[in-house]
């Protein structure tokens, strides 16, 4: 059966509801990671570049610091746009502000992302 | 059935004039429910704003090399008013993860009748993991 316009849109906005939940649940351990070990295990220490690649040439850190960016990416730019959609932009068939947010996110997801690759 | 969607603004409407959650008081003006939602929506737009700018000057000063990167976060991390920033960021993300946590109970069909209840305890618990960090912070910040 041939999918209406507003069936795929449904259909995502079902999947971008879901995912927004995953993402949290994901978020709680990641940042919870990243908190301790950046911010709250040697308050007042200032993060050098050695300390930085010695953290994540273990595996399971720089692991958990790719899920954070794209997990975070995610919830974030879902979230902003559900919450401008809130305010009448871009909601319905107008899929501009998605498409903006898209390209945003994959140029920092990007960016991040190739700066936590390269130091390992 | 309306009703049955119970998150959606429409769906709680319908839910709180039929008395299925005539005590939880969702959408009142000023209610806690609606200090909860408010709340969620402040710091998750200040904490978007927090994490472009953060992967940017982060990711771009990493990929920069050693000497840009250090003197980025010697800059950044060297003051005060960073560590104050820091427990600010951490307030945000503490009642915006503690209420998340609440709103995926509701969600999964739990709490939502004592969602008044459930969103003190989060932020007793939001409070408790903020005054430990500032004790932590504590020797950092009376330097």
């Amino acid at each position: 059966m041939k999918q209406t316009m507003e069936n795929k849109i449904g259909n995502w906005n079902a999947i971008a509801w879901l995912l927004q939940r995953l993402t949290a649940v994901g978020l709680l351990l990641f940042l919870g990671i990243h908190f301790w070990l950046l911010h709250y295990r040697h308050p007042g220490e200032v993060i050098t570049y050695d300390s930085v690649l010695m953290r994540l040439r273990f595996q399971p850190l720089l692991l958990a610091d790719l899920g954070l960016l794209i997990f975070g990416l995610f919830h974030a730019l879902n979230g902003l746009q559900a919450i401008i959609q809130d305010y009448g932009f871009g909601a319905g068939g107008k899929r501009g502000l998605g498409w903006i947010l898209l390209l945003l996110g994959l140029v920092m997801g990007l960016l991040g992302g190739f700066a936590l690759w390269q130091t390992f | 059935m309306k009703g049955m969607h119970l998150v959606t603004r429409e769906g709680l409407d319908v839910a709180y004039k039929t008395e299925m959650i005539s005590n939880a008081e969702v959408w009142k003006p000023g209610s806690v429910g609606m200090i909860a939602w408010y709340l969620q929506r402040i710091t998750g737009v200040a904490l978007v704003g927090y994490l472009l700018l953060h992967i940017f000057l982060i990711g771009s000063s990493l990929l920069r090399g050693r000497a840009a990167f250090d003197s980025m976060l010697s800059l950044l991390m060297g003051s005060k008013l960073f560590l104050i920033l820091d427990l600010a960021l951490l307030a945000a993300v503490l009642i915006h993860g503690l209420n998340g946590i609440r709103l995926i109970l509701f969600d999964v069909g739990v709490g939502i009748l004592n969602q008044k209840k459930i969103f003190w305890t989060a932020m007793a618990i939001a409070l408790g993991l903020f005054a430990w960090a500032v004790v932590r912070m504590g020797p950092e910040l009376l330097k």
